[in-house]
């Protein structure tokens, strides 16, 4: 008895002794980055637990032997580890694991449950994210995709540097706002457009519609859209060279490095360049040697005078302490770049053969967000900067559609006005000096309640001079007095959740304010150039809320009383061709979005939105009266519409994403009552349907474990519009055709760090305008090598 | 069996994506040679035009835009036979197009002349000639409208150039027998139009094909529109100089006059007729008038200001008229009333006797958007305000008005014109 007693006793001792192992490592993804929430358990166990914010987990293993550890996190490959826990250790220390990504679909919303970017896209307010970190080994640039979110129309006039017009939700040119990290474009300088942005640098873009929140929106009638470049803290390196066709080379670098504690730097180099040569159709002029025209003759030619290049330097230092909850970033950018123009808003008889913008800039930006216990939360970002434009436009010589200057053959035929593109010669050299500030401080309470107060400020001025300048007064170039603009805006956020954040509610008012002021060129009698200054303060707001009714459906729904204050050309005209209009009234929307969003299975999630804006004192340019033109507030409108998109897995590596888009935008009142005939009838040259399909399938494990093949193929469909108002009898002339597309990619990763992609676009050749009679590229391609690590 | 479904599900989606729609096209058929051609324009800034064709005079109610639509249909097109030569009406930049309506009453363009710049000054002589500028103050082109291809082209290079010019054109085209007028519209550095103090004409021999000389009118302006209705019966030429356009007005709109068999102004010839109309036209800070057509007998119709627009004596009240101390501003308001404000009349010229009579049965309208046409003898006049957007006619044998049709939809008149006259 006494010896089961004492054998009793020393195994309950070892046992009891054994006590347990503390089993311990780091989750990141392949650029280090910590991956919060992934599980990390024991297979056949009840050990289990959740990564915290730094990635790290720590879980109890109470007895030893051969165990397998597995790690999951949706959109990553599961990780899959023998380990074995002695009793001898207390601690087993398993370190850095690296999840490899699962990479699924072009197009909408793809990564994991708990990422950043499904949050945004969950809020009240209507979004659409796309996360590019799955993208960034492609062929594509910010411009593709965009135009494959639902709502989201991209127009661009020729191939890569070509002025892109974005409509979204109906919307179209200033009423759609851009922003870069918070920062609207326009204050960046002539050298960030959406064309050269390096997608490498890009975390995501998030596209708002309708209402924009207090830490992002400025004065946006119908939306805007916010590029988020890529600021974590981890040591990265990514170097790609993409060659396409028309000459095209894009070449892309970046690195972060950390240093010392919680220190970081990242520098990053983007160039983009190509000839933009691509074969079109034209009719060309067939000169008599008197001098006149003698016939036009259709022939299919090679754009001569459509280069583009841009270069684009970032640099950056930045601190990062997740504990003390700082975190602040100088960072300094430079750009540089030039653009040759082929033709005005048409392809005509005769092309543009010497017009040239020049640009360069620099900014100095600076970011800070900190938190002040659980409850205070404060953000900045700070911008100043300046960027020079050079416009060259002072020719008289005639080109023809083979390239070749044919003034000296024929000196009769001149160009009239001294230049190509502008309405009168131009050869000027213009400043932007700007600045930007906004500072968010944020309030949480109890009970799910917080308060954002948010200021915008931006100032711009803008000064140059016009070696051709109209002279309105003797000696004085008008252009050296220029204009200046400041813009305040605030907003008071409030957010409330309810119900477990089932239910979350916003509510904004915003402030507006600004101040314009500049040379007045409406001179008569004049001795001096005087100047003039207009102003104004407005009122807006916005409410949304949104509805979890269950784990797989939510609603939402938003209203917003926008504002967008006319900017510079349009109150002081362009000191050319455009005469100013003091009297000038900002633009105004009343915004509604209401959406749903079901995740029916893996095989659909299916995403509808309805949108309806009432705008009224739409700004546009009148040329009709004088020889000068004017901007005035001339019409109402609404646009109205929906928008559905469907994505999903129905096979195993297999994945699509469908999106279609209906709008209608139409005349909702005039103010000359001889107009009121055209209420109801649609503003022309605004796409009323599109469609876009994207098919995704990937390989694992191809050839050799840890590689990747994706197989890509996209098809796009814009429906024939008008480029003006149509009569009863059809004029072909007034539609841009219907547009069929398809593009094809295929892109193999090696062991998820070096990656070769190909991709065909417009694979069927197909003749597509998104502007009227100026064709897009055909059949082109793009291949790139990129190594990340 | 449910992977087939999914599977075929997506090769519909995908078929529907990549299938295009296209539309059939209209193939014009032979042409209309009689009927009306009615032209509007929106006033909305989007540049639409519309163009409608009318086998009998309209009449009632005219709604236009069930006419084809254009980019930038001109009012001022040459007006010959059964077609309008116009300003290339689909916006391509040069140009001119020969607009008809075929048996079916469809607007279509015939054919485009090819040009270098964007042309809309000319005249047509004859059913295989005519005369066009094309943006080039060294030559004058001549093409023939039956094909619409060019010809050939006089060389203008010795006409008159004043060295502050940046560039000039040729409009206000008249034809006289064998002689040929055309007005030279200067543009200087500021871009103004106006940038002449003189009205300059240039003439050219139509049989030998070439330039004669330049010939001026002090103190005048530009001649504008093309001028199918300028030549009387005797043969002498009336020119509409248009005035200066500023404050104080230092050139007011007038009829000018080259007399028959002479090919210079006569220097004593300057009929003021905004003046003639008396009354408050007389003390008009600024004169504006338009729309003049020669009809017969020594009578022309045009449109004059001849009364002060309300909110302009407002504006004066409170202003004064000390022109020196006003601001831009207030050069920028007082424009911006002259512009709408319906203080215009049709007037009838007695063009020997250098009178006017104001026809008080035809609404007021803004001078600036007046215009007449001749058509079927009678003067159809533009009546354009935010109470009424119509073409009143006038019967110069009865001399009684009356309105000839409203239109309701299309916007503000642009031209009326009968083809095959």
């Amino acid at each position: 008895m006494k010896t089961v007693f004492i054998l009793f006793y020393l195994l309950t001792i070892s046992y009891l002794s054994f006590a347990q192992t503390i089993i311990t490592g780091k989750i990141v993804d392949n650029k280090q980055k910590p991956i919060e929430f992934a599980t990390v358990g024991i297979k056949n166990t009840s050990w289990g637990t959740t990564t915290d914010n730094q990635g790290e987990f720590s879980l109890k293993a109470t007895k030893s032997g051969t165990y397998v550890l597995v790690v999951s996190m949706v959109g990553f490959r599961k990780y899959v580890k023998s380990i074995q826990v002695s009793s001898q250790n207390t601690r087993l220390k398993l370190g850095t694991i690296k999840l490899a990504s699962d990479e699924k679909q072009l197009d909408e919303i793809v990564i994991s449950e708990k990422s950043v970017a499904k949050e945004i896209a969950e809020k009240p307010i209507t979004i659409n994210t796309i996360n590019t970190s799955l993208l960034q080994a492609e062929s594509k640039d910010v411009v593709n995709l965009l135009d494959n979110v639902q709502g989201v129309k991209i127009r661009q006039s020729g191939g890569l540097g070509g002025t892109a017009n974005i409509t979204l939700n109906g919307l179209t040119g200033n009423a759609v706002r851009f922003y870069y990290n918070g920062i609207p474009i326009e204050f960046l300088g002539t050298g960030f457009s959406v064309n050269n942005i390096p997608i490498s640098n890009i975390e995501r873009v998030d596209i708002y519609k309708g209402v924009m929140p207090a830490d992002i929106g400025t004065d946006a009638l119908g939306g805007g859209i916010n590029v988020v470049t890529n600021q974590n803290p981890v040591n990265n390196l990514d170097i790609s060279y993409q060659y396409g066709s028309f000459n095209t080379h894009r070449i892309a670098g970046s690195i972060t490095r950390k240093f010392a504690q919680n220190w970081y730097y990242n520098l990053s180099a983007n160039y983009n360049y190509s000839d933009n040569d691509y074969e079109m159709n034209v009719e060309n002029n067939i000169y008599s040697p008197d001098g006149f025209v003698l016939r036009r003759e259709n022939i299919r030619v090679r754009r001569f005078h459509d280069a583009y290049a841009a270069l684009l330097l970032q640099g950056g230092i930045g601190y990062y302490n997740e504990a003390k909850k700082l975190n602040f970033r100088l960072g300094i950018n430079a750009t540089s770049g030039s653009k040759e123009y082929q033709q005005g808003v048409r392809v005509a008889a005769i092309p543009l053969g010497e017009v040239l913008y020049k640009e360069n800039g620099v900014n100095l930006t600076f970011n800070l967000t900190k938190s002040f216990g659980k409850n205070w939360h404060i953000t900045y970002v700070g911008n100043v900067g300046f960027s020079r434009l050079i416009v060259d436009d002072s020719t008289s010589n005639v080109y023809d559609w083979n390239g070749n200057n044919i003034t000296a053959q024929f000196p009769n035929i001149v160009r009239e006005s001294g230049s190509e593109l502008l309405v009168r010669p131009s050869r000027s050299d213009v400043y932007n000096y700007n600045t930007v500030h906004r500072l968010g401080i944020t309030r949480d309470f109890q009970y799910n309640f917080s308060l954002t107060l948010n200021h915008f400020l931006a100032y711009q001025d803008r000064r140059g001079t016009e070696e051709l300048a109209v002279n309105y007064i003797d000696g004085i170039d008008p252009n050296t007095v220029g204009f200046r603009l400041t813009k305040n805006i605030t907003s008071l956020e409030l957010k409330k959740t309810l119900f477990e954040k089932k239910v979350e509610l916003l509510a904004t008012g915003k402030y507006y304010q600004y101040t314009a002021e500049g040379v007045n060129v409406f001179l008569i009698n004049a001795d001096e150039l005087p100047t003039t200054s207009s102003g104004d303060e407005f009122w807006g707001f916005n409410v949304a809320g949104k509805w979890k009714v269950t784990d797989k459906v939510f609603i939402r729904g938003s209203f917003e009383e926008a504002i967008r204050i006319p900017d510079q050309f349009e109150v002081f005209g362009d000191l050319r061709s455009i005469a100013p209009n003091f009297a000038l009234r900002p633009e105004r929307s009343q915004n509604i979005n209401a959406g749903l969003n079901v995740a029916i299975s893996n095989f659909l999630t299916i995403d509808v939105n309805y949108f309806l804006r009432l705008q009224r004192d739409l700004v546009f340019l009148d040329v009709r009266n004088t020889s000068l033109g004017r901007y005035i507030n001339r019409d109402q409108a609404k646009a109205t519409g929906f928008e559905v998109a469907f994505t999903g897995e129905p096979f195993k590596n297999f994945s699509y994403a469908w999106n279609t888009t209906y709008q209608q935008v139409t005349i909702n009142g005039f103010e000359d009552i001889r107009d009121e005939f055209l209420v109801g009838k649609p503003i022309p040259n605004i796409p009323t349907f599109f469609t876009n399909l994207s098919l995704t399938y990937t390989i694992q494990d191809f050839i050799r474990e840890g590689n990747q093949l994706r197989i890509n193929a996209y098809g796009y469909f814009v429906d024939e519009f008008s480029f003006i108002q149509e009569g009863g009898q059809r004029n072909d002339a007034n539609w841009i055709p219907v547009q069929n597309a398809a593009d094809f990619g295929i892109t193999y990763t090696w062991q998820n760090k070096l990656s070769f992609s190909a991709q065909l676009n417009n694979a069927f050749d197909a003749e597509l305008f998104d502007f009227i009679s100026v064709p897009k590229p055909g059949r082109n391609f793009a291949v790139k090598v990129r190594y990340s690590y | 069996m449910l992977n087939k479904y999914k599977f075929s599900l997506l090769i519909v989606m995908a078929g529907l994506v990549f299938t295009a729609c296209k539309k059939e096209e209209t193939n014009p058929a032979t042409e209309k040679q009689t009927g009306y051609l009615l032209y509007t324009q929106l006033t909305d800034g989007s540049g639409t035009d519309y163009v409608q064709y009318f086998e009998t005079l309209p009449s009632g109610t005219v709604d236009n835009t069930q006419g084809k639509s254009f980019t930038s249909f001109f009012s001022g097109g040459l007006a010959y036979d059964n077609y309008v030569v116009s300003l290339e009406v689909n916006g391509a930049g040069s140009g001119m197009s020969k607009v008809m309506a075929n048996t079916g009453g469809e607007v279509f363009v015939k054919g485009t002349l090819p040009t270098v710049g964007s042309t809309a000054w000319g005249i047509v002589r004859d059913a295989t000639t005519a005369y066009a500028d094309d943006r080039n103050d060294n030559n004058i082109l001549i093409f023939d409208p039956s094909t619409m291809q060019n010809k050939g082209i006089i060389d203008m290079s010795n006409a008159f150039r004043a060295p502050q010019w940046t560039s000039s054109q040729f409009e206000g085209f008249v034809v006289r027998g064998n002689d040929l007028f055309v007005c030279t519209r200067p543009l200087d550095a500021t871009g103004s139009l106006y940038a002449s103090d003189s009205c300059i004409y240039n003439h050219i021999d139509l049989v030998t094909g070439t330039f004669q000389k330049s010939f001026f009118f002090p103190n005048a302006d530009l001649a504008r529109r093309n001028n199918q209705n300028w030549v009387d019966e005797q043969g002498n030429v009336y020119i509409y100089q248009s005035g200066k356009i500023n404050v104080p007005q230092t050139v007011k709109p007038s009829i000018l006059k080259i007399p028959a068999g002479a090919t210079e102004f006569d220097p004593n010839y300057n009929f003021k007729f905004i003046d003639a109309t008396g009354g408050a036209a007389l003390s008009l800070p600024v004169q504006a008038g338009g729309g003049f057509n020669y009809y017969k007998n020594g009578k022309a119709y045009a449109i004059a200001s001849t009364s002060f627009p309300p909110e302009l004596l407002a504006f004066l009240a409170v202003k004064g008229t000390n022109f020196s101390t006003w601001t831009p501003e207030d050069y920028q308001t007082a424009f911006g009333i002259l512009e709408t404000a319906a203080n215009g009349q049709y007037v009838e010229l007695d063009l020997v006797a250098q009178t006017a009579k104001v026809l008080t049965d035809i609404p007021s309208t803004s001078p600036f958007n007046g215009n007449t046409f001749i058509v079927d003898d009678k003067i159809y006049c533009v009546v354009s305000t935010p109470n009424e957007n119509a073409l009143y006619e006038y019967d110069p044998a009865t001399g009684t008005s009356r309105k000839a049709f409203d239109v309701s939809a299309g916007g503000t008149i642009g031209a009326f014109v009968k083809l095959g006259n």
